[in-house]
Parts: C-alpha cells; structure tokens; sequence
C-alpha cells in the first residue's frame, strides 16, 4: 500500500521524530475540521512510535495493531480533546497508547502471565521490521537509553516494570518484594532523575504559539 | 503523610498508568481543583512518553494504515482524500467508525479519557493560530523549481534515509553564498536553509534543542546505511551529541551549496564538524580546510584541515580551538591541493 502523498503530507514524509509542535497542531486543528489528510499526516509521524511502544507492551503484533487503530480513530472522532496547552500532541498521543495497550494488558491477563516479568526489561529487537536505521529515532532512543543508564538500578526497573510490563505500584511491589511505599518513591525519585538527566525535553517547541517567524 | 509529596507520587503513578484504582480515584478528584499537579501531570506524561522511544522502533505494518483508514470512512479504493476535496465523511460515532474494534474497555470513561486531567476539558478548545485551512507555512521564496532532484526537501529524501547512493548527486547550480550565520532564536535564519525542508529551517530558528534535531535532520538525509561505517558514525554522533546537550553549546551551518553542507558544533572551547555531500577527498594529494570568520575586517583563520570519507556524512572531531574561533560569527570549507593548511584559503567551497 502506498501512502497517500497529497501535498500537505508531503511537508512532512516520515518526520516522527522531528515534527514541531506547531505543526502538530495545525494538523490536529484540520483533523478537527475533518480533513482526512490531516489524520494520515499525523499517523505519519506518530503511527511508528505509537505501534512500537504497544507492541512492546503487549508483545503481540495484531493486539498492538487494534490499539493503534482505536488511538487514532479516538483522535479522529475526538481531536478537540487535545488541548495544546497541556503538552504536546506526542505526549498526548504516546499517553493515550499507553494507556489503551496497558488496559489490554490487564484484560488479557493470561497473555501478560506467559512472559516473565524480566522480559519486560528485555532489550531484544523483535521480528518486526527495524526502522532503527532511521536515524533520528535511534539517536533518540540513545539519548533516553543513555539517562535511564544513569538511573540507580531499582529505579529503572520499576519505571520499567510499570511503563513497559503494565504492572500497577501493587503488583510491582509483590514482584520486587518491596513495600509498596518505597515503590512509590522509587518512581517518583526515577521520574525526577530522568527529568535531571534529559532535561528539555527532544521535539519540544520552544516558542510560544503565535511566535513564529 | 501530608502536603503534596504525596501527590507528586500519585501523579507519577498516574503518568505511568500505575495506580491502584482507589489511588486513581483520589487523585482525579484532587486534580479537579489543583493547578499545580495539573501542570505537574502534563509535565510527567511529556516525560513517561519519552520513555516510550527505549521500544525498538518498528514500522508499522501497511495494513494499519488501511484499516485506520478504513475506520474513518475512506475506505480502499476510494481516491486518496485530498485536502478540501468531497464531503467530509461522517462523524466518527457511527457503528462503521469502529470499524472491527471491540467495545471499549471495562470501565472506560468517555467523559474522562485517564490520559487527561478531568478540569475544564469541555471548555478548552484547540486555540492555534495556524488553524484553519492553513497548509504547513513554506519559505517564502518557495522551493527552487529543481527541487525533486533528491536533495534535502524533496520527496526522494526518504530513501536517503535508507542510503542514498553516493553516487547520486544533484546537479550544480549556484548556491545562496553568503556566510553562515549562527541559529540564535529570533535570528532571521530560515533564508539560509533555502533548500532544507521548511520544518528543518523553522527549527533552526527554535533555539538550542533545535540544533539537535538540525543535525538530526543533516543526518536522516545521509547516514550511511553500511554496517561497518555505523560503529564509528554511531560514536562520533553521540559524542556531536553530548557536545550539543552542554549549556552555551551552539550550531553554525554553512548554507547548502552544490548538494554538500556543514555545520559546525561547539561548546566552550571544543568543536566538531559535521560534513553532508563533500565528496571524499584524496588524502595523499589534496585536504579540506575548514576556516573561521573572525570579524568584516580579520582574514580568514585556517583552523583544521580534514579528510572526507564518506560522502554521505563526515564528522571530524576538531578538538580545542581558541576562543576567537570558538566564537567566529561564520565558518567556510576550502578544498586545497597539498595537505597543509595554507595562509588563506585558495577554492573556498562552503561558507566565505
């Protein structure tokens, strides 16, 4: 299948990674007034993080496909639900595919059951198709690699364990057989470190709307 | 426990999509009057999406595109929908707009999606000054008409990103010239990235984290795709990149002239250079010269010479430089017979 290549996806060929987040919301605004290239646009750019992050989620191809597609048929039916003031449209679209791909998790515990919770710190590269070669993604996941690296042990495990694996606090806690306080201290003291070590984040627009040149 | 801390930890939970239910629930109702961890929430998510990019990225399958596609009313075999063309299709509540999707999950709630904070969401709408049937802003001089050619900004860029063959070059013409001048925000620097991709001059523009995703953006159009080149370029890259997440660091590109581009990295006194589409020199017979641009009045001042291998990208670890060229307000690349770096520059190719 080809994608679509109407003029205005073109301004923006396989530029996930790069996207402003003035662009995105021009886009989410034409997605708001139903235009269909609008969505695909977005889908673009967004569509590979999206499905990459529920397929390690969910280590299952066609579960991590449905996700995708209620995340952006969620978009195309809600788009003024995204309020720009609030973050980014990656942000928003990220936060939502992680939250549909850990609900499917849950509902279907058996599947999470089969696979060992180390697995889910696992690093391996799966049979998919690797964009990693893509250069920009990869030297984003360098940069984030290279700040968890920095993260004492127990704090990346649980980020981890609670962002990839899908485990509540609770269930981290009897997993790691810690009390479930320090459990939620470790994630915020994780958070914070990882928020020292990155600082701004990659993709943020600096300027205020309507500051443009 | 008292006081915020332990709502700091209840937004980072919720972030994470990691709280117990009766967790959840508190925090929700705190948010509802709560500007602070409101703020703090979309801080954390912004974070915890970061987190997302530790996932091997992974292209989506084609049958993806398609169902989303489908689910939204433009089915297969439909034209592709073109901006403004046709009728809207309808809303997507109906029962084809789901497509083949199950039911929402147990306990969703569509007048709280989790994913954002309950407060004044019917309220907000989306506020953007390039609403409207705005297409994505051009330069305004627009693209040259031989912009297909495979350079930066056409459409073939995408198999760059695969490794674009060296061999395959566009074809001359007179470059913008003038010197390189510094990505300052609020500095009018679009006019120079005349033929980079509008999203890539508009970054440069953005200030310091732009010049991340500019070298990002040199190096998505000419990685090499060789496995034996990636070990190194994967080195050299990520040291360019601890350079430019230092304080006070700064990029000068050299405008694009004959398909080749450079820019120069620097922090407090080291430098890097990054080269696209110089073709490799001949290290026995011939060298580039990089020179700084100290002032109208001051010659240029030779400050390394270098080889280039790979056609597709260069990067040569400069080293410590001296304040005055650390600071130069322009660079410029000569190409010199010999291999030593002579007084002034003889053919200069970028920059100058």
């Amino acid at each position: 299948m080809q994608d679509v290549r109407t003029p205005t996806v073109e301004q923006a060929p396989s530029s996930r990674g790069r996207s402003t987040a003035a662009e995105d919301r021009a886009l989410v605004a034409r997605v708001v007034a139903r235009d269909p290239a609008a969505l695909e646009a977005l889908y673009d750019r967004y569509g590979g993080p999206t499905y990459s992050l529920a397929r390690r989620i969910l280590g299952d191809t066609t579960l991590a496909q449905d996700v995708v597609q209620e995340v952006f048929l969620a978009v195309w039916r809600d788009a003024e639900r995204f309020d720009a003031e609030r973050g980014g449209f990656s942000s928003y679209v990220l936060s939502m595919t992680h939250h549909k791909a850990v609900d499917a998790v849950r509902r279907e515990e058996n599947l999470r059951r089969r696979r060992a919770p180390a697995e889910m710190l696992d690093v391996r590269e799966s049979d998919d198709r690797s964009v990693d070669d893509e250069v920009w993604l990869s030297l984003r996941r360098d940069r984030l690699r290279s700040a968890l690296g920095q993260l004492p042990e127990a704090q990346r495990e649980t980020l981890l364990l609670a962002y990839f694996g899908g485990y509540t606090q609770r269930e981290i806690a009897g997993l790691t057989s810690t009390p479930l306080g320090t459990v939620k201290t470790r994630m915020l003291a994780g958070m914070r470190k990882l928020k020292d070590v990155l600082g701004e984040p990659l993709g943020a627009d600096p300027l205020p709307p309507g500051s443009g040149p | 426990v008292s006081g915020h801390d332990e709502f700091d930890e209840l937004v980072v939970g919720y972030a994470l999509d990691a709280l117990e239910p009766d967790d959840e629930q508190r925090l929700r109702t705190h948010l509802r009057g709560c500007a602070a961890c409101t703020r703090a929430l979309a801080e954390v998510r912004g974070l915890a999406a970061e987190l997302a990019y530790d996932a091997p990225q992974l292209r989506p399958p084609d049958a993806l595109r398609q169902s989303i596609r489908e689910g939204i009313g433009a089915a297969a075999g439909d034209p592709p929908p073109l901006l403004g063309a046709g009728t809207p299709p309808p809303r997507g509540d109906g029962p084809d707009a789901r497509g083949s999707l199950p039911p929402p999950p147990q306990g969703w709630d569509e007048a709280a999606p989790p994913w954002l904070p309950p407060t004044g969401r019917d309220e907000k709408q989306v506020r953007d000054p390039e609403q409207g049937p705005a297409r994505p802003a051009r330069e305004p001089e627009g693209a040259p008409a031989d912009a297909d050619d495979g350079g930066p900004g056409s459409p073939r860029r995408r198999s760059g990103l695969r490794g674009r063959p060296s061999s395959v070059r566009p074809p001359s013409r007179p470059g913008p010239g003038g010197p390189g001048r510094v990505a300052t925000p609020g500095g009018h620097s679009a006019h120079r990235a005349r033929r980079m991709r509008p999203t890539a001059a508009r970054l440069l523009a953005a200030g310091a984290s732009a010049i991340v995703l500019v070298v990002g953006v040199v190096w998505g159009v000419t990685a090499s795709n060789r496995a034996s080149d990636r070990g190194s370029a994967l080195a050299e890259r990520n040291a360019v990149l601890q350079l430019l997440t230092r304080p006070g660091s700064r990029a000068v590109t050299m405008p694009e002239r004959n398909g080749a581009s450079a820019t120069v990295v620097v922090a407090g006194d080291t430098m890097y250079l990054v080269t696209a589409g110089l073709d490799a020199n001949n290290a026995a017979k011939d060298t580039y010269v990089l020179w700084a641009d100290t002032g109208s009045s001051k010659p240029l001042v030779g400050v390394d010479a270098f080889d280039v291998r790979d056609t597709n990208m260069s990067v040569v670890p400069v080293g410590k430089v001296s304040t005055t060229v650390a600071s130069a307000r322009s660079y410029a690349i000569s190409h010199e017979q010999g291999r030593s770096v002579p007084a002034r520059p003889r053919s200069v190719i970028l920059g100058g």
